[in-house]
């Protein structure tokens, strides 16, 4: 058996067990003297198809999630203060070598983009990973005002599917790692306000 | 990739004990797979995972007062998925004539499954999945997650792809995978 026959493609078919028996044996045997990577490779694939084999993973039918935002407004009516949370849109004021899907793609090796609100500025960082193509998206968040800044939770959506959350440390930044390239929005939120950065292509 | 995940559920809980519907709205979308896929991976139909679905977000608007931010919601979430599961299961168990065979195979009647694993299970694909670009999402959810077992040449049509480049593609599509869940 030749090295060939330990590449990823080649283990998938004998994890997935689609390769006849002495074939299945052979890698097997193979692999007993086979270095730790590839090993961990084997060992990861088994692990992979075991977890599918147990599980089922699917979408609920299409009008459930209305149904329960029905349910929500029933519970929700009398809790609301009405204009609590105040809606912005972040307006680009420095594109560096980025810019919004509309205009560029934020392409390349990487670049800076600037936006402003009235209630905070944001900069975003995006870099390319040399490894796998992935991207790097990291930030802060500047509050206009002196006050302490608070807690921000960030979300990165594609459409309305949410890709990647996380909050903002006690300096405002954040960050992404192995973000795939595509067109993203951006919804920085805090108790008080929601801003929205409008779709960005990223690493396209 | 994702921090505070922790952090968020909480702004999130707190948010809708507010009443605000854009964080109900990302709560569901959040969890909802998750939440229909415990039964599903029960054997339950789509229309009873349907309806388990229902009920444990339902219970949970009920539950929002006396949740805390302190409080697990994906953990929380699961459990009373998994606790409806099982009531349908047995309700449909004790009224089905001739369904006793095919339950008498399934582990939890026997305590044989650790409780806490098929949702963990589930979340961690779904989990790795969500950040993979759309193509690896419906090629890997295509081979290893479709309850109908699509042939290669049904997968080619379905996605567009020729029969012959499925095999290479599926294993670069599993290695970004593993890249991005770790080590189970």
């Amino acid at each position: 058996m030749s090295e060939r026959e330990l590449n990823p493609e080649y283990l998938a078919d004998w994890a997935e067990g689609r390769l006849p028996e002495e074939e299945a044996r052979t890698i097997e045997e193979r692999l007993e003297g086979a270095d730790e990577a590839t090993r961990a490779d084997a060992g990861w694939l088994r692990a992979f198809f075991q977890a599918t084999r147990d599980v089922v993973l699917d979408d609920p039918p299409a009008g459930q999630r209305a149904e329960l935002a029905k349910a929500f407004e029933a519970y929700a009516r009398g809790r609301r203060q009405p204009g609590s949370l105040k809606r912005l849109t972040a307006t680009l004021s420095f594109g560096g070598r980025l810019q919004p899907a509309a205009v560029r793609s934020a392409g390349g090796a990487g670049g800076q983009l600037i936006y402003t609100t009235e209630t905070a500025d944001i900069a975003l960082n995006v870099r390319r990973r040399p490894e796998n193509g992935m991207l790097n998206l990291d930030g802060q968040i500047f509050p206009n005002d002196d006050e302490e800044p608070e807690a921000f939770g960030v979300q990165i959506l594609r459409g309305t599917e949410e890709v990647g959350t996380t909050a903002t440390d006690e300096l405002g930044e954040f960050a992404f790692e192995s973000v795939p390239p595509g067109e993203y929005q951006i919804l920085v939120s805090s108790e008080q306000v929601e801003i929205l950065i409008s779709p960005v292509e990223l690493g396209a | 990739m994702m921090g505070g995940v922790r952090g968020i559920d909480r702004d999130l809980i707190l948010a809708c004990k507010k009443g605000q519907a854009r964080a109900w709205d990302r709560l569901v979308a959040k969890y909802e797979r998750l939440v229909f896929s415990i039964p599903r991976s029960y054997g339950l139909s789509r229309e009873d995972a349907a309806d388990v679905s229902q009920l444990t977000f339902t219970i949970l608007i009920q539950s929002l007062d006396s949740l805390t931010g302190e409080s697990n919601v994906k953990a929380w979430l699961a459990t009373v998925a998994r606790r409806h599961t099982w009531r349908m299961m047995e309700r449909g168990r004790r009224e089905g004539i001739g369904k006793e065979e095919d339950l008498a195979d399934t582990p939890w009647l026997h305590g044989n499954e650790k409780p806490s694993e098929r949702w963990e299970t589930i979340d961690w694909l779904d989990g790795g999945l969500s950040k993979m670009s759309e193509p690896c999402q419906k090629l890997l959810k295509a081979l290893y997650l479709d309850e109908v077992e699509p042939s290669y040449a049904e997968i080619s049509e379905r996605l567009n792809m020729p029969v012959g480049s499925i095999g290479p593609t599926r294993a670069r599509c599993l290695q970004r995978l593993r890249m991005v869940l770790g080590e189970r």
